[in-house]
């Protein structure tokens, strides 16, 4: 078991997290959920981003929260969190995706070699010596992108990461995203109120309505039996 | 040319804003990262000291180390120790409120990302820093502007004795009182390629950096 949440709570003045037991081992995970269904609380409270109430989360066995007690950071970058719209140092696209590398005191001949590697992945090759202000909000993301993967993360948190993205790019970082997850057997938990997204990618999906996971299942399934009437109308189209 | 006084002027200037920018750059990350009580108050008082006359920080401090004042037994007046307490006063709320105002929007956002990539304390707020390079040298020029051609604070406090605590701005003033114009000219010129020289090292900097 990669990571293991129990019984979550954050209480904010008009709004209540309130999340049951769950777990995540290697796979793609979606969270799915209108706009304000608590679904960025959620992942931000997971990277520790955010403290909570109450609750206890560990990660590979290891504790990383309970109740009110610090976030155990210890774990970056093994587990990963990934903003919707994520920021590159004001620096050259190279000292961006090599910064984590860095930090893990690398060689620099593995250092290059790792940043060639992703570079090459995510066709951001032709970027590396452009300064990250020239970028498009497209190329800052997957650049972003690039930067957390040459870590090598177990456990990645995205938070609508194609939301910025146009056609050519969404299926760029989709198809890297689940390669990535395959070879690594990583598990992945991606925040998206994008339906389609979710049909295409996810192998589980837990539903996020007003704080609370209201209905989760296996992909295949999640679609053609909705349990509830929020499921129901979200699949409609009802609410967005 | 009083190279002495240009010396003294530079010597005193660069211990304010080291201390200005330790305590202006720490007070500034801190209100940009933290959310507190009381904050909008503390932030007010840091406008209030920017707003200030130097003179009457001057007046203050002539109060507090004159020989009844609370560190009267320190025997501070009249030396450079508290003329550098005097512009590190003056340089930290311009200091920390550039720094503030260069991370309000960006400053948790990488917090948040430098820590998720594995990065110490430490290496975050050398990260931080980094990204707000700009910021910082302009905050220092203009800090460095205001405490070096400083007069009203500097002679209370420090009573502009020649040889002790005479700068370049207060010996201008005087030497322009008593006629001789050329030296106060000669100190005003030194004074403006100073302030040049410190500004153009700055921008190497900054491009450097780019």
């Amino acid at each position: 078991m990669i990571l293991n949440a129990k019984n979550i709570i954050k209480k904010y003045p008009s709004f209540t997290l309130d999340i049951d037991d769950f777990s995540l081992d290697g796979g793609v995970y979606f969270l799915l959920g209108p706009n304000g269904a608590g679904k960025t609380t959620l992942l931000r409270i997971l990277s520790g981003l955010e403290r909570v109430y109450k609750g206890e989360v560990h990660f590979k066995g290891k504790e990383i929260i309970n109740g009110r007690k610090p976030f155990n950071g210890g774990i970056y970058p093994e587990l990963s969190y990934f903003p919707s719209a994520p920021i590159l140092w004001n620096e050259s696209v190279k000292e961006n995706v090599s910064y984590g590398l860095k930090l893990r005191k690398l060689p620099g001949h593995i250092i290059n070699e790792k940043v060639i590697e992703i570079s090459d992945k995510l066709q951001i090759s032709h970027l590396l010596k452009k300064s990250a202000r020239e970028l498009s909000s497209g190329e800052n993301q997957i650049v972003a992108l690039a930067r957390m993967l040459v870590l090598e993360p177990e456990l990645l948190f995205l938070d609508e990461p194609t939301a910025n993205l146009d056609v050519k790019k969404t299926v760029l970082l989709e198809e890297t995203l689940l390669e990535y997850q395959k070879s690594k057997n990583a598990a992945i938990f991606w925040a998206t109120h994008n339906l389609f997204q979710a049909k295409r990618l996810a192998q589980f999906i837990f539903f996020i309505w007003d704080g609370r996971i209201i209905e989760s299942g296996k992909a295949k399934d999640f679609f053609h039996r909705p349990a509830t009437v929020e499921l129901r109308g979200f699949l409609q189209g009802k609410f967005y | 040319m009083g190279i002495d006084i240009i010396l003294r002027s530079l010597w005193i200037a660069f211990w304010a804003l080291l201390f200005g920018s330790i305590f202006g750059i720490s007070i500034g990350i801190w209100f940009a990262l933290k959310t507190f009580k009381f904050k909008r108050v503390l932030f007010l008082i840091l406008y209030f000291f920017l707003s200030l006359p130097p003179i009457t920080i001057g007046l203050f401090l002539y109060l507090t180390f004159s020989r009844s004042g609370a560190f009267g037994f320190l025997g501070w007046l009249f030396t450079t120790k508290v003329m550098i307490i005097a512009q590190a006063i003056m340089a930290i709320p311009l200091i920390s409120i550039i720094t503030f105002n260069s991370l309000e929007h960006r400053g948790k956002k990488i917090y948040e990302t430098v820590l998720l990539l594995g990065a110490k304390p430490h290496e975050i707020i050398r990260k931080i820093l980094k990204e707000i390079r700009f910021s910082l040298g302009l905050a220092i020029a203009t800090a460095f502007g205001r405490i070096i051609s400083e007069v009203g604070a500097s002679t209370l406090i420090g009573g502009d004795i020649e040889g002790k605590t005479r700068v370049m701005s207060t010996s201008i003033l005087a030497e322009t009182r008593m006629g001789n114009f050329n030296f106060a000219l000669k100190q005003a010129l030194a004074l403006i390629l100073i302030s040049l020289a410190i500004n153009f090292f700055i921008l190497i900097w900054q491009g450097k950096t780019e």
